[in-house]
């Protein structure tokens, strides 16, 4: 527990500071600053699997089933594919200044969460899932890099240019930047296909409705309407430039939505804190 | 001659906006002020008649307005139901029409390159075309070479599967909206109780509620369940396992099956979902005239601490019942594990306030009654559920998602290759007509002219 504990505090801490150099690198135009971010992300990232390693050992089983072990995850996927992307496109690491914030705001949410494993419930014992969860997490995580990508596509775009000695500088041009978007998309699209799929399967083996017009399914549903329009936007009509930037970066707002935002509401099948049960009814 | 707005048919005016992808632009933005709406304002089917009446309550300013435009339903109101028709109406139309026009068409060869084109010198006297139809061949994706008259260039194009995989996702969407349709009007929602060794025939009376029944086909099949045991596996107070032995009776003979949650028993094109469970008394009551007035199996409905119970009536007062799971002595620390019935005893409480404490097979006297427990089982609530919409959505969803997979993996490109000579040399121009001109357009090109300058042929 101690060490899981540490592991969690050092990635969240480890972020913190890769976003500010990736944020700082930006506002000073200081592109070492940039560097430093990337390998922060990087460090972050490894002790941010080990803390995950910690919590699969002491529980036998995936993180999927919390609250704090779905914010755990989720993030890793982000930071995870941000960092796959990183790789193979140095060019776009300074797409962290757009993708860290969003890990930090996931992780804080996790912060306030009570962090103790307890038993798996009959309900969240399905292989559905376990897909419609890792499918959910590759989703947010290839369209949280999606919209990092789209901020910084619509800060090299300003009216005012790019300040000598900004990190921007050394970005792909702006159709480079958003082939990968679309690429990011077109994943994150296929995969959010998949979710819904696998989530609608175990719906109907759980509560006998394969849509129920829940909250969480509706933003879900909303999401992948907008990234289809932004395929479409692209593919179809050959839209580019600034307002397909736009498209990648609001559409996260869905994201968010479904992931987080249906928490606070009274009642939805979703809820992670109480999941497997009907509202307003006992489940095993 | 162009021909004037008025002189178009509007035929084909109409043909023109169901097959534009800007009107289906606009009613995926409707679809989803729609979806928005539905999020934002509380849904009835969601959320209940009793949470839509407190919101009223506590939002009179606008819950008029809500109320009259039907934004408590707006998944079932036909606003929703119009767009997603229209929707399904214009993909349909979209991808035919695409369709038709691929398959008919072969790409035009322009007489001169377009503005975006790059050029690019190789040695004269090459065979050009042959070396294209080399390049294309080991350059990734399949191409399709259309050659133009007199040997002055071709159109190579890329995507034939993936055109395929589009056409597939976008019938798929139309089949998931057929299958959803199909679940609506077919869906049965059914609520049963089981005890422990009774057995129930799919008929009216066996359920405790019947919320909606198909408009089409037959909502009742010959077939019985009976659930044979229940069995709870607990990590301290939590249910880790729920398992139901159950036996089905139909034209086909007699199985037994284990149902988990998760897992539904399926009998009869109907699903058994486990809902909850609770403990269930056989009790018989004899009034002082000699006359039984309760003969039965009681279902306890309502948890308390030491277990489950409920009231019922026997002839002129009431019984209230609570079950006990485990001995006095193991009460305190086993008793979280409710469902586990070992060395159990019921508590019967009359209307006066009398209390008797009753093992099971054994009788005492309550007031004036005489009250005998003969068993103490477990019952199970089931969802039980059908839906014939539902094969139709699970192939729409796997071949929504092998289409877009295959879209994906294969992109759509086209490359326009013209050749002219000029003195000792040959000028390759290429261009893109592809949506995705830009750095993946660059990417192909240059792969494209790098196997045709190094391929044989090319010098002679």
């Amino acid at each position: 527990m101690i060490a899981e504990s540490l592991t969690f505090w050092l990635a969240v801490g480890g972020y913190a500071v890769a976003t500010m150099a990736a944020l700082g690198s930006l506002a000073f135009s200081r592109e070492p600053l940039a560097r430093w971010a990337w390998s922060f992300t990087l460090a972050s990232l490894a002790v941010h699997t080990a803390s995950i390693a910690i919590r699969w050992a002491s529980t036998g089983r995936l993180p999927y089933v919390q609250s704090y072990e779905n914010v755990l995850a989720g993030s890793w996927f982000i930071v995870a594919v941000f960092c796959v992307m990183g790789i193979r496109f140095p060019k776009l690491r300074i797409a962290a200044a757009g993708v860290l914030p969003f890990v930090l705001l996931t992780l804080g949410y996790g912060v306030t969460l009570p962090p103790q494993a307890g038993p798996v419930t009959p309900a969240y014992k399905s292989a559905w899932l376990v897909i419609h969860v890792a499918f959910a997490w590759a989703t947010y995580a290839s369209y949280t890099s999606a919209a990092g990508l789209g901020i910084v596509q619509l800060l090299q775009g300003r009216r005012r240019g790019v300040r000598p000695g900004s990190p921007l500088e050394k970005l792909p041009a702006a159709d480079r930047l958003v082939q990968v978007t679309t690429r990011l998309v077109g994943f994150g699209f296929l995969v959010n296909g998949v979710m819904i799929a696998s989530g609608s399967v175990w719906a109907y083996e759980l509560w006998g409705s394969y849509w129920s017009w829940d909250p969480v399914e509706v933003w879900s549903l909303l999401t992948w309407i907008a990234y289809g329009f932004y395929l479409h936007a692209r593919l179809t009509l050959g839209w580019t430039g600034n307002r397909l930037a736009w498209i990648a970066v609001l559409a996260l707002f869905g994201v968010m939505m479904a992931f987080w935002g249906v928490q606070m509401l009274p009642s939805s099948y979703h809820l992670f804190r109480d999941i497997g049960g009907v509202p307003g009814m006992d489940r095993f | 001659m162009s021909m004037s707005r008025a002189a178009v048919p509007r035929r084909m005016r109409l043909v023109s906006i169901a097959t534009s992808a800007r009107t289906a632009a606009v009613l995926m933005a409707l679809l989803g002020g729609l979806i928005v709406l539905g999020v934002v304002v509380p849904q009835r089917g969601v959320f209940g008649d009793a949470a839509i009446e407190a919101w009223v309550a506590a939002s009179p300013g606008v819950a008029g307005t809500v109320d009259a435009l039907g934004l408590h339903d707006v998944f079932a109101g036909w606003v929703f139901l119009l767009v997603v028709g229209l929707l399904g109406v214009n993909i349909t139309a979209c991808t035919v029409q695409r369709l038709v026009r691929r398959s008919r068409r072969s790409p035009i060869l322009p007489e001169s390159p377009p503005p975006s084109a790059t050029y690019h010198t190789i040695a004269a006297g090459s065979d050009v075309m042959a070396a294209i139809r080399a390049a294309a061949a080991v350059t990734p994706g399949v191409w399709r070479i259309f050659q133009a008259k007199e040997n002055r260039g071709a159109t190579l194009r890329r995507g034939y599967w993936g055109f395929r995989g589009s056409v597939v996702a976008h019938a798929a969407l139309v089949l998931l909206a057929v299958g959803a349709l199909v679940s609506a009007l077919t869906r049965f929602n059914g609520s049963m109780v089981l005890t422990t060794g009774q057995m129930l025939p799919d008929a009216p009376a066996s359920y405790v509620s019947i919320d909606r029944t198909p408009w089409f086909g037959r909502a009742f099949e010959e077939f019985a369940v009976r659930l044979d045991s229940l069995d709870f596996t607990y990590d301290g107070s939590t249910v880790t396992e729920a398992r139901a032995v159950m036996t089905v009776e139909d034209a086909t003979g007699v199985r037994q099956e284990v149902a988990y949650v998760n897992r539904p028993l399926r009998a009869g094109g109907k699903s058994f979902l486990l809902e909850d469970a609770g403990h269930s008394v056989a009790l018989q009551v004899t009034d002082p005239a000699g006359e039984i007035v309760l003969d039965s199996y009681i279902n306890l409905g309502r948890q308390v601490p030491a277990g489950f119970s409920d009231t019922v009536d026997v002839g002129a007062g009431t019984l209230e019942i609570t079950v006990i799971p485990h001995a006095a002595a193991a009460l305190e620390a086993e008793a979280v594990r409710v469902l586990d019935l070992r060395d159990p005893a019921v508590v019967l409480r009359s209307a006066a306030g009398e209390e008797l404490v009753l093992a099971p097979a054994s009788s005492g006297t309550l007031g004036d009654l005489t009250v005998r427990v003969t068993d103490i089982a477990l019952w199970n609530r089931f969802q039980v559920r059908a839906d014939r919409g539902l094969p139709i959505v699970y192939l729409a969803f796997a071949l929504a998602l092998v289409g877009m997979a295959v879209r994906l993996a294969d992109p759509d490109m086209t490359i326009g290759v013209l050749v002219s000579e000029d003195g000792n040399s040959n000028v390759v121009a290429l261009w893109s007509t592809s949506k995705l001109a830009g750095a993946q357009y660059d990417a192909y090109t240059r792969r494209l002219l790098d196997r045709i300058e190094t391929l044989e042929g090319v010098s002679t």
